[in-house]
């Protein structure tokens, strides 16, 4: 058994100090870069597709200089979630499912359950896209200071406040939700510490004793929520103590400076997404 | 009395989010030894690793590869142990009282380690009582009252007897009298040295307040950086305040007035710890009242 300590699982959210290229660009760039990729992911069915998409994020991960044993220290807590949806599709997709590219074959049968190649496919498919997206979020947030990326939003979003979007606001929004998650996994990690040393069970690694685990979490879930309420309200308090006033004529400190790199990486990955969508029905497996 | 110690702490290094960029490294080399029945202080400025150190005496956190942690001779480091006998033997209060109550109702909260272990309804009530006698708070007022309207300084008493329910072997106070009036502090204190005569438990007692440290502990550790700076007798330790002050502490009042005193030639070089033993100490040097020899000892940290 290990220390109790949440937070060494949580990769996303939480900046990691660099001098790379992809720290030094944009915010406004990668967070553009992210959404390209994010869709190209998306929409990959093929094995090909993903293989290419896998490589590409690797890349990037190698080029932002974030250790890769740090993500994939990510992946960790998803496990279980990862292996449930394998078993889901394995038991359940069968023939109802159309495999890209594929004729579909049942491998094996046992009374209504189907296992087909194309629930493999489904399987591995969705599988390297989680690992796809994980990656390419832990690197956004890895790469980006929390500040960068919400002048990052609010200047994306800046066009659309004509139509009534507060822009400012919504940026401000997705900081503070990214800045939650870290305290959150603290403040579950001290509710666990606190049970534990009143003699709760600690879950058992590698068994799966559900029931006990839902009552555990109920436990957790409820002062977990009630802390996080209570921080909002702190957060509330301090803000206006500090004379905080909404998005309207607010000037930055920061000016975003969107130069040849960004406008070449910006230009890279929308042509590479635009291409992985619109060959998406032309890679041979 | 066992000559086993009770917690025995050798070489501990400890690093948080280790394997990750993030990675901080909190302890360095620990040494560190509570006997059965002993009265243990733990102090050092913000930072210095107290929290992390207190949390391995219960396995909440694991050593690095390196260290041992060993409780009545059982090694923390084995995952063969049973560490739920380890969280029942060493009860460990933390530093923020409102992360430590989950439950509804005060009744069930503090009641909540009693029926981990498996304890009846009667006897379960009866701890909760003693429980709650003990830190200071009317059962039949608290008992039913909710955990989340509690004002800061009840929510300390309640994670205090949450943890007193388990009748522990060991408590360990990590700044628990924090933020309690200077009243309930001391009716708090004075009660646990009540439970330390009366039933031997030993304690272990994390604290920034130095008065605090120096009435109620018989031997004091003093971190700094990760490591043990200084440790001895309390009057061994304040004994050499400017030692003390350079680790970002101080000593008592009582103690640097002594110590001045004693710079001038007016008093022996005695380390009163109390205000009375302060008084005793100033009339003896003003020729009005003369100290029993010996009841001061003068310090030598090492």
């Amino acid at each position: 058994m290990e220390s109790i300590q949440f937070q060494r699982y949580i990769t996303i959210g939480q900046y990691v100090a660099g001098r790379s290229l992809i720290h030094r660009l944009d915010p406004r760039t990668k967070l553009s870069a992210f959404l390209f990729l994010t869709l190209a992911i998306t929409f990959s069915r093929s094995y090909t597709a993903n293989a290419i998409l896998l490589l590409v994020t690797l890349g990037l991960v190698l080029a932002a200089r974030v250790s890769i044993r740090y993500l994939l220290s990510g992946l960790r807590p998803a496990l279980p979630f990862i292996l449930l949806l394998a078993i889901m599709q394995l038991l359940f997709y069968g023939n109802a499912y159309v495999p890209y590219r594929m004729e579909p074959v049942t491998l094996w049968r046992v009374g209504w359950i189907h296992v087909t190649n194309g629930s493999i496919q489904a399987v591995i498919v969705s599988t390297s896209r989680f690992v796809e997206l994980l990656f390419l979020t832990s690197l956004l947030t890895n790469t980006t200071r929390l500040t960068d990326l919400t002048h990052g939003i609010e200047a994306m979003l800046r066009p659309y406040r004509r139509l009534g979007l507060p822009a400012h606001e919504l940026s401000l929004v997705a900081t503070i939700a990214l800045r939650f998650l870290p305290l959150l996994a603290e403040q579950a990690e001290n509710i666990l510490k606190a049970q534990a040393s009143r003699g709760a069970p600690i879950a058992q690694r590698g068994r799966l004793q559900f029931v006990a685990t839902a009552r555990q979490l109920a436990v957790l879930l409820v002062p977990l929520f009630v802390d996080a309420f209570r921080r909002a309200e702190d957060l509330i308090l301090a803000m206006q103590a500090r004379c905080y006033a909404g998005g309207r004529g607010r000037t930055c400190y920061v000016q975003l400076q969107f130069d040849r790199t960004d406008a070449l990486v910006y230009g890279l990955t929308l042509v590479f997404s635009a291409a992985m969508l619109v060959l998406r029905n032309w890679f041979p497996i | 009395m066992s000559q086993q110690p009770m917690i025995r702490v050798s070489e501990l290094h400890f690093a948080y989010l280790r394997g990750t960029p993030m990675e901080v490294t909190a302890l360095r080399g620990i040494c560190l030894e509570v006997r059965r029945g002993e009265r243990v202080g733990i102090i050092g400025r913000a930072g210095s690793g107290k929290s992390t150190l207190v949390q391995h005496f219960n396995g909440l956190l694991r050593p690095d590869s390196t260290g041992q942690v060993l409780v009545a001779g059982s090694d923390l480091g084995d995952p063969a142990t049973d560490f739920r006998r380890i969280h029942q033997q060493i009860g460990l209060v933390f530093q923020t009282p409102e992360q430590q109550l989950f439950e509804r109702l005060v009744g069930d909260d503090i009641a909540f380690g009693p029926k981990q272990l498996g304890i009846e309804r009667p006897e379960r009530r009866e701890r909760v009582r003693w429980a709650m006698e003990m830190v200071g708070l009317d059962f039949d007022a608290f008992k039913d009252r909710l955990t989340l309207s509690l004002s800061g300084g009840e929510m300390r008493k309640v994670a205090v007897a949450g943890v007193l329910a388990l009748r522990p072997e060991v408590l360990v106070l990590d700044e628990s009298t924090s933020g309690l009036d200077p009243s309930s502090r001391r009716e708090m204190l004075r009660r646990l040295d009540r439970l330390h005569h009366e039933e031997n438990t030993t304690l272990v007692l994390v604290s920034s307040s130095m008065e605090e440290i120096a009435e109620h502990v018989d031997r004091v550790y003093v971190l700094e950086n990760g490591s043990v700076a200084m440790h001895g007798s309390v009057r061994e330790v304040f004994a050499h305040p400017e030692q003390v002050r350079k680790l970002g502490l101080d000593v008592p009042q009582v103690t640097a007035i002594a110590h001045e005193l004693a710079l001038v030639g007016l008093t022996d070089g005695s380390v009163p710890l109390s205000v009375p033993e302060g008084a005793e100490l100033l009339l003896a040097a003003l020729g009005l009242h003369s100290a029993q020899p010996g009841a001061l000892g003068t310090g030598d940290a090492r």
